[in-house]
């Protein structure tokens, strides 16, 4: 008898252990990062404008941005953010093993990296491209009146097979010197050994401003890839994925309400149906992602929409004088579009 | 003629005798000057002219400790202040060294740590005067460290055995402090950064990867085969990948492997890995020391009735390890370059720190100041670390009984 009730008690408690082990598994990333107080998110330290330390050692830029803005989204305050420096090799895994709960650091958005390497994507914050830089007394308008040219690039990226690829499909002849990375890029670019130099325009305008004289220089509008950048989630969590898509179309929602972090205040009284949703007012928006109900209010406050977080960290604002280009609202001829609060 | 023309005759006397005894040596003599204007000239416009060192006057904070609070930094002040007085009681331990080259030594480090002390003032008004009372305490300690030592003639295995091990605990005590203490608030260790971690990896993996070195060597020589074999097997397998590889592991895989609840933070992984990896170097050096030792010592001890454990740490480990000082300091300042590595796994060490300010929207591209600035760092480091090695070389005879 005694023997039978030691049995039953045993496997009564292995079946606890393995439920209990299985639940703390199995809870959320909402739950989890609640719990923990602390959000962790992965960014890169040294791309200008997007992720880089100020000399006081605080993270800032467009990337990190969205890391303060998820923290006021869970927890109503910007500060309570580990940030987590990674390496490119590195980032992937520390998404995969949970040592970050979001990987918002530059990351083109694509197929494999979706399927394979087995990350969601959430919501792109930023669409880049590969483009051109050009002297500005070339007087050129399109990449395609550059017939013949010589282009200074980075080895080993795709902006070679790109624009190789580019001219390719127009029959166009056109040479290529390539650098190990952006300072041989550029010093040739200034002394004349090429005619353009083609990165990401991101990474050509932080050059160009980084330049003496960032005027005699021209970054085109055109781009001849695809990069779109935004933050990426571990596989197969819905409930944590919504509330990063949904933090970062709260911004957007906000930018196109015209909802900004002076006139918030006054905006929570505004009378719109959609604004007062939005905002938290009426509704229970927040409440059905698991989030303050005030979130997009919580976010403004502490971050600012869309719009001022751009101008901000790479706009007019920033010592780079990005345009919005395809970062712009939809309303605006661009690609940003939030669907309905409601 | 005046004493002035004799220096110069024997100036030109010199330079016939040194430089131009034939028409070969005039030739390299004269290359080897042009080679020298070839390459001096530019880095001297450079340094002098050209560079924004701008960059590095901003972001001493971000070099010197990282992301560390700027309302906490008296605590890595006070930190460095005790290791002033701990350098002065070490350099004391040396007999050979004369005043003079102890002052020197002094200077030196002085200078290393007012990089740490002196530049923070930037991040605050008022935080200047502060910080060279701090200065002034720490070499006030160091001269306090150096008399006392001499004084009461502590031994080297006194103060290293007590002095530094003691100090290590108290300093990543007074560093990392305790969670909801208002005196000392916890700062989370991913937010130490700059030379305060590329030091304190490099200390820690010092102090505990030499008796794990020890261990091993003896292991490796044990007669026991479970204990041989695991040893050999260690320092093999150890010795047979990249530092970066195994920085890499305690990175990558180890989060995947283990729950959650059992991983310990980045920085304990890499001070982990450079441990273990340090110890298979050591292990191995010690092992050479141990086989240059004629059998006769062991004998000779065994017949005046010592057990094994005596033998092996009253007779055979001292006159061992003496015979191998300089390879294993040699490893202690690979030990200190090799930290720059944990850069690539996203700590902000010294070279972390060199590349984030590279980063900041107004230096970009300024490269060849940032790692400038850097190397000199890690040179006066690895100097100061090689000038205690000959000197207690001499002190011990290495090479000569």
């Amino acid at each position: 008898m005694t023997k039978n009730r030691l049995k039953l008690a045993a496997s009564t408690l292995f079946t606890l252990v393995l439920i209990l082990g299985a639940s703390s598994v199995f809870a959320g990333k909402l739950d989890t990062v609640k719990r923990r107080g602390i959000l962790h998110c992965g960014v890169n330290k040294m791309i200008p404008g997007f992720g880089f330390l100020t000399p006081s050692g605080q993270f800032e830029g467009f990337d990190v941005a969205f890391c303060k803005a998820i923290a006021s989204t869970v927890f109503n305050d910007p500060t309570k953010v580990k940030y987590v420096p990674l390496s490119s090799a590195q980032r992937f895994t520390a998404l995969q093993a949970g040592e970050i709960d979001v990987l918002s650091r530059n990351t083109t958005w694509t197929a494999s990296r979706d399927g394979a390497v087995g990350l969601d994507f959430t919501v792109t914050t930023f669409y880049d491209g590969q483009g051109v830089l050009v002297k500005k007394d070339l007087g050129i308008q399109g990449i395609s009146e550059l017939a013949g040219a010589t282009f200074c690039t980075i080895s080993g990226t795709t902006t070679e097979k790109n624009i190789t690829d580019y001219f390719a499909k127009r029959n166009v002849k056109f040479k290529l010197l390539t650098f190990e990375d952006a300072d041989g890029m550029m010093s040739a670019f200034r002394a004349n050994r090429c005619d353009a130099a083609t990165s990401d325009r991101s990474t050509l305008l932080a050059r160009q401003y980084a330049e003496k004289n960032p005027s005699i220089y021209v970054l085109m509008d055109q781009t001849i890839s695809k990069e779109p950048l935004g933050p990426a989630v571990g596989s197969n969590d819905s409930q944590w994925r919504d509330v990063v898509v949904w933090t970062v179309y709260g911004m957007l929602a906000a930018e196109e309400l015209g909802v900004t972090q002076k006139n918030l205040e006054a905006m929570k009284k505004n009378k719109d149906p959609v604004i007062q949703r939005l905002l938290g007012v009426t509704g229970t928006l927040g409440k059905g992602l698991g989030v303050d109900n005030h979130f997009v209010a919580n976010i403004i406050k502490n971050v600012g929409n869309y719009g001022e977080v751009f101008e901000r960290n790479l706009g007019m604002k920033s010592k780079f004088k990005m345009s919005r280009g395809l970062n712009a609202l939809w309303t605006d001829g661009g690609l940003m579009y939030a669907p309905p609060f409601r | 003629m005046s004493s002035h023309t004799v220096s110069k005759n024997m100036m030109i006397l010199w330079l016939r005798k040194n430089m131009f005894s034939s028409w070969r040596s005039a030739l390299l003599s004269l290359g080897s000057l042009w080679l020298a204007y070839l390459i001096l000239v530019p880095i001297l416009v450079f340094v002098v002219h050209d560079a924004n060192w701008e960059v590095i006057v901003d972001n001493i904070h971000l070099f010197a400790v990282g992301s560390y609070p700027a309302d906490q930094l008296w605590r890595v002040f006070l930190n460095v202040v005790l290791l002033m007085g701990l350098i002065g009681g070490t350099v004391a331990t040396q007999t050979t060294m004369g005043i003079k080259s102890a002052s020197l030594f002094m200077l030196f480090t002085a200078c290393a740590l007012w990089i740490v002390i002196g530049g923070n003032g930037s991040d605050r008004e008022g935080m200047n005067a502060i910080n060279h009372y701090f200065l002034i305490a720490g070499l006030g300690l160091y001269l306090l460290g150096y008399t006392t030592t001499k004084k009461k003639a502590f031994s080297r295995a006194k103060v290293f055995g007590i002095g530094w091990l003691l100090y290590i605990l108290l300093s990543l005590i007074l560093l990392s402090g305790f969670t909801g203490n208002s005196f000392l608030p916890k700062v989370t260790n991913h937010l130490w950064g700059g030379l305060l971690l590329t030091l304190l990896v490099t200390v820690v993996g010092i102090a505990a990867s030499f008796p794990f070195g020890i261990a091993l060597a003896l292991g490796r020589k044990s007669e026991l085969p479970v204990i041989k074999l695991f040893c050999i097997g260690f320092i093999e397998t150890i010795r047979g990948v990249p530092l970066i590889t195994l920085l890499f592991m305690g990175q990558v895989l180890i989060p995947l492997f283990l729950p959650p609840a059992l991983v310990v933070s980045n920085l304990v992984r890499v001070m982990i890995a450079v441990t273990l990896f340090a110890a298979a170097y050591m292990a191995e050096y010690i092992r050479g020391g141990l086989q240059a030792l004629p059998i006769g010592q062991n004998e000779a001890a065994q017949a005046l009735g010592l057990n094994r454990v005596q033998t092996n740490f009253l007779i055979i480990l001292p006159q061992a390890i003496r015979a191998v000082i300089p390879a294993l300091v040699g490893e202690c300042i690979a030990l200190f370059k090799d930290t720059s590595l944990v850069a690539i796994v996203g700590l902000l060490d010294l070279t972390g720190a060199a590349k984030a300010a590279i980063g900041q929207p107004n230096f970009i591209g300024l490269e060849a100041e940032v790692f400038m600035t850097i190397a000199l760092v890690y040179w006066i480091f690895s100097y100061l670390m090689s000038i205690y090695s000959q000197n207690l070389e001499r002190q011990l005879g290495v090479g000569i009984r």
